[in-house]
């Protein structure tokens, strides 16, 4: 780690020099190991796993730029400042405000932590913290763009969305408490405002695309390994076609500013079963769950989970059935 | 991973994006539209990698004081993650892997939905007609092919397998990327020994009607070996 001192750091292994094995031996691979990269499976993999990341990079790439203008030019109590006293009220407000932060869930966890450090209630951060990912502008675009000429898919992520978010605060303000949170080293806000941005930024992609990459394996091995009748041999059958979309969404991973083109490539599956694949995966999925452990804790996430994907369903199911 | 590496790491990807943005090999993997949002967005995590290892080695002394170490709690685990960002870069750079072809073509059951109802002009005359597959297949489910009949016509496309007295042609068609590609098929009947799986091929015959499953058939007078179009997919 470049934390470091400059004394020892001669002698510690620091990641740049990981970086530079690593990189070394993906080349020392490709050339020794010729015949496994023109493996056929291997070749359409590696396209698919390209082609996800390069799709989504636009918005992932929109969504940190958003999102770090945001964190340097919003004021730090202006979330809070707009919220009524009465939690129940706030909550709906609080998934609203989720609208201003595109990015991906990757982002939110950390602001929806910092609400509550400021005394937010736990409903409405977690309100905020499922609707950020879920509703916002980049994400409604993407779903626009994945399926053209359905502007009723984009209403019902909305709607199925809000409604998961805002179901599941209040909820949380009468099953939940707020996680205790470790305390927080504070960097302070001193004169290189413009480069700590530029450094978390930074970070906020490295991660969110390391986090993307997890999504794009995932889809590129069931696009490759899984038969292709295997996924179709379910999605005739109704509910188990919605909770089978909403169970690989908890799998795969996807980022949800890509999600909606994944979900558009499962044709075969009715519009409800495609919603419950956009409406679960960016309020619930394994790198999330990964970050509210690491966030909120694990007891915390052991409850916030299940509650977040039994809402998700039924709200997804509820509004395929109305709208779609 | 140190503020440097994941600084080292975005301007990999970015240049990965760039050079992928100015090139050809970009509709390998995304539709031919996708190229400006491409560039835009290499340029922009290109600047924000070179700004941040500016910035990094400017601060080395406090490089981890970012304000995300903040929460370094809730970020060890994820932080890790960030090393799978090498991924795409080794991926494109390194890899490199060529479009789709027969073995995503030769694994689905399922084709690309064809727009039905479309009202096609008759072909020109005289002249031998170059369609893309996708058009040859659409001609053909109209009115049994009326517009294609006793009209040479020719095909571009890569060959999935052998069948018997011929082979199997097709393209992929994306709506966004390469992860959402499906095949359009010909059976194409020729003499010859059919070529290889995977090569493309330029196809010159004639409609020959439909076998089962609505696949147009092509009797081929010629097949001549072509490099890959620019753009391999179709949409």
């Amino acid at each position: 780690m470049a934390g470091t001192s400059a004394a020892t750091s001669a002698r510690t292994l620091t990641s740049t020099d990981v970086l530079c094995g690593l990189l070394f031996i993906s080349v020392a691979a490709r050339l020794v190991l010729t015949s496994f990269w023109q493996r056929p499976d291997v070749e359409a993999w590696t396209t698919v796993f390209v082609a996800i990341c390069i799709q989504a990079a636009p918005y992932l790439v929109l969504g940190i730029a958003v999102s770090t203008l945001v964190a340097v030019a919003v004021p730090r109590r202006g979330f809070t400042r707009f919220l009524p006293r009465r939690p129940a009220l706030a909550v709906p407000i609080a998934g609203l405000a989720g609208v201003a932060l595109p990015g991906c869930e990757c982002g939110s966890v950390p602001v929806s932590a910092s609400l509550m450090r400021r005394g937010v209630d736990a409903g409405p951060a977690i309100a905020f913290l499922l609707a950020a990912p879920a509703i916002n502008p980049v994400v409604l675009v993407a779903t626009s763009i994945a399926f053209p000429n359905r502007p009723e898919m984009v209403a019902a992520r909305f709607l199925a969305s809000a409604t998961t978010a805002v179901v599941v605060g209040w909820l949380w303000l009468r099953v939940g408490r707020v996680p205790r949170l470790p305390a927080r080293f504070d960097a302070g806000a001193d004169t290189r405002r413009w480069d700590r941005a530029c450094v978390t930024a930074t970070h906020d992609f490295a991660q969110s695309l390391g986090l993307l990459v997890v999504g794009a394996a995932g889809a590129a091995t069931v696009n490759v390994a899984v038969p292709a009748g295997w996924l179709d041999s379910v999605a005739d059958t109704g509910v188990l076609a919605v909770a089978a979309m909403a169970m690989f969404a908890v799998v795969v991973a996807v980022c949800s500013e890509a999600d909606a083109f994944v979900a558009a490539s499962f044709i075969r599956f009715s519009s409800t079963a495609q919603l419950a694949f956009m409406v679960v995966g960016p309020v619930v999925d394994l790198k999330l769950i990964a970050m509210q452990i690491g966030t909120f804790g694990a007891r915390t996430a052991a409850r916030l989970a299940p509650l977040t994907l039994l809402v998700a369903v039924a709200s997804a199911a509820g509004v395929g059935w109305w709208v779609l | 991973m140190s503020n440097r590496a994941q600084a080292f790491v975005v301007l990999l990807f970015g240049l990965v994006l760039l050079r992928l943005a100015v090139s050809d090999l970009l509709l390998r993997f995304v539709r031919a539209g996708t190229r400006p949002l491409v560039l835009v967005a290499g340029t922009l995590v290109v600047l924000l990698g070179i700004w941040s290892l500016v910035a990094a080695g400017r601060g080395d002394d406090r490089a981890d004081a970012r304000p995300s170490s903040s929460d370094a709690h809730g970020h060890s685990g994820a932080s890790r993650l960030a090393w799978l960002a090498v991924l795409p870069t080794v991926a494109v750079s390194v890899v490199g892997p060529p479009a789709l072809g027969a073995f995503t073509a030769g694994r689905g059951t399922r084709s690309a939905t064809l727009p039905t109802g479309q009202v096609f002009g008759p072909l020109v005359e005289g002249s031998t007609a170059r369609l893309s597959i996708v058009e040859f297949a659409v001609r053909a489910l109209d009115h049994d092919g009326r517009t294609l009949v006793h009209r040479p016509v020719s095909l571009t496309g890569f060959v999935v397998k052998p069948l018997s007295g011929g082979f199997l042609l097709a393209r992929l068609v994306i709506t966004c990327c390469a992860a959402d590609a499906l095949p359009v098929e010909v059976q194409v009947m020729a003499t010859a020994t059919a070529p290889a799986a995977n090569e493309w091929v330029r196809v010159t015959g004639t409609y020959a009607g439909q076998a089962p499953h609505n696949l147009p058939v092509l009797t081929a007078t010629s097949v001549r070996p072509v490099p890959m179009p620019s753009d391999p997919y179709d949409r």
